[in-house]
């Protein structure tokens, strides 16, 4: 009898458990989804940047950026949420004068942000505020593409691909900021290796420790996904494969699945990976995911970020962000369960993932795709796609309610 | 001259091994440039999605690619495009907007390659075929888009027919 209800004990304390598992790693509550941009006819908003880095907030203004194409042209936009604002500002233009393409964002201090963007087959970076556009500098040589950029409030760093051709490899530099002013420190190849010529789409992290970048590496004969750490200061480590590939069964025919478009995001030692991976190919790319609690040094192992109902199709654009203090890991990405796309996001709480979830707003008819999320200091999730409904693109946004 | 040459040639497998691997001498266009050059030589296109490691798609270039009649044959009849499902390069659709490459396979939901699509001159797609494709499977679609049975047959109704 002791035995029986003994038992009994464990197995409702086990339901408990559980229980206050599942709602402590349910749904997040957001606002109401603002429009931020809605484009022109004939033209097209577009939220594109290496490693998803397309929102980002300083104090409490949060930043967007984004690009608008037409036939003829391609600029960068921002816009501003301020303090208390229930709103975003007219957006500003970015970018000098020439087609311009894929802005990244990172935020500094004092509602000022750094943007990174394409023009001219070159690299440009400026601080920009709700207030004005510093001068706009240009890191690297010719033909340099998809620039991300990072700060942590002290320091801030910038990574490109840079090469001729389908030659490309990864770059970076320390950004020194005063004011609206921008310098770039020396620039250093990320890997110094031989045969280092096949690097695409880096994002880089600061933490406490020093920086890690993560590319797209297609040395081996497939795309992989690589990171390299570099010690405060030093030099970087030689790169270390990130995602786990399973190879051809016939080496003569193909190298193996597939990967790409790695998405960073840290907080002191903690930084949190995602990308698209194609070990299961049969059903496309699914979000993995992976953390470090070394600072980038090393990463653990690969986890599945979404849940069983979406291995069976493909995902697609997917977005990390980590809170404060590193204990929550968001990742966004959209797919077609819904048979069109739809913007859904898990959470890992306790090294568990959740169940996926649809982003408010981003739901519905037409395309909700390409989103870019961030845990501000008060760790509300910020997150913004952008959204083609009867050939009309817009650039949404929502948040969270508080911090969850 | 000899290290020359040695060299020059370890220097093209080097730089062919980097990004994604359309078949040998044929003649692949980006997916604007192929919309364009339908539009000026009045055929139809031919899109082969590839991706860089794809064992099928090395499979397919080995044994039916290298044949050089259905070389001759799809030269002859299509504007021939390759899109690599991972790349980043730009285009520029009719519309106006600009996506990469690997854009058209989020949309096209072209997720495991190779997928092979015909499309008339206007970038409308016909039909999709998925997976390795012998040379007479080639032969097959190429007579069923040739000979205009798409407009009034499913591809195995053809197949069935023929």
């Amino acid at each position: 009898m002791k035995r029986i209800l003994s038992t009994l004990i464990f197995v409702q304390c086990v339901a408990v458990s559980a229980s206050a598992f599942a709602e402590s790693n349910g749904p997040l509550d957001f606002d109401t989804p603002l429009t931020v941009y809605t484009a022109p006819k004939n033209n097209f908003a577009q939220i594109e940047s290496s490693g998803r880095r397309s929102i980002a907030v300083s104090g409490e203004t949060v930043a967007v950026v984004w690009t608008v194409s037409s036939k003829t042209t391609s600029t960068i936009f921002v816009a501003y949420r301020l303090p208390g604002n229930t709103s975003f500002s007219s957006p500003v233009k970015i970018n000098r004068q020439a087609l311009a393409y894929e802005p990244s964002i990172s935020g500094v201090s004092g509602g000022r942000f750094i943007v990174g963007w394409e023009e001219e087959k070159k690299v440009w970076l400026r601080i920009v505020s709700p207030e004005k556009n510093g001068v706009a500098v240009q890191v690297g040589t010719s033909l340099a593409k998809q620039v991300s950029v990072d700060s942590n409030g002290k320091d801030s760093a910038v990574v490109w691909s840079q090469g001729n051709g389908k030659r490309y490899s990864i770059y970076s530099a320390d950004l020194h900021i005063n004011g609206h002013r921008l310098s770039i420190g020396p620039v250093s190849i990320v890997d110094n290796s031989k045969d280092n010529h096949a690097q695409f789409h880096p994002v880089v992290a600061l933490t406490t420790a020093g920086r890690v970048v993560g590319w797209e590496d297609r040395r081996d004969g497939l795309t992989t996904i690589v990171t390299a750490f570099a010690p405060t200061n030093k030099p970087f480590a030689p790169y270390q494969l990130l995602n786990h590939y399973s190879s051809s069964p016939n080496r003569k025919f193909g190298r193996g699945s597939g990967a790409m478009r790695i998405a960073l995001s840290s907080d002191q030692m903690t930084v949190a990976a995602a990308w698209l991976d194609k070990r299961n190919w049969r059903s496309g790319y699914d979000v993995f995911a992976s953390q470090s609690l070394d600072g980038g040094k090393t990463f653990s192992g690969n986890e599945l970020a979404q849940d069983q109902f979406a291995e069976n199709l493909p995902q697609w654009h997917a977005s990390v962000a980590l809170q404060t203090g590193g204990k929550v890991t968001a990742v966004a990405w959209d797919d077609k369960r819904n048979d069109t796309p739809d913007v859904f996001y898990s959470l890992r709480r306790a090294r568990e993932w959740s169940d996926d979830f649809e982003l408010p707003g981003a739901d519905g008819p037409g395309q909700q795709s390409h989103p870019s999320i961030i845990f501000d200091q008060q760790g509300r999730l910020h997150a913004v796609w952008q959204s083609m409904v009867n050939g009309v693109t817009q650039v949404r946004y929502v948040r969270t309610t508080t911090s969850q | 001259m000899r290290h020359l040459f040695l060299s020059t040639l370890i220097f093209f497998m080097q730089a062919g091994a980097v990004f994604a691997d359309p078949p040998d001498n044929y003649p692949f266009l980006s997916y604007d440039e192929g919309l364009r050059q339908a539009q000026v030589e009045k055929k139809p296109i031919f899109i082969y999605f590839g991706r860089l490691g794809c064992g099928f798609c090395a499979k397919t270039n080995a044994e039916s690619f290298s044949d050089p009649a259905l070389r001759e044959r799809y030269i002859k009849n299509y504007v021939l495009v390759y899109i690599d499902a991972e790349s980043g390069d730009r285009l520029r659709l009719p519309s106006g907007e600009q996506i990469t490459e690997a854009e058209i396979g989020a949309r096209w939901n072209v997720f495991a390659t190779p997928v092979f699509l015909y499309a008339d001159m206007n970038g409308t797609i016909l039909f999709r075929a998925p997976g390795y494709k012998t040379v007479d499977d080639f032969v097959d679609m190429d007579r069923y888009i040739q000979e205009g049975h798409y407009k009034t047959q499913t591809i195995n109704e053809y197949l069935r027919s023929k």
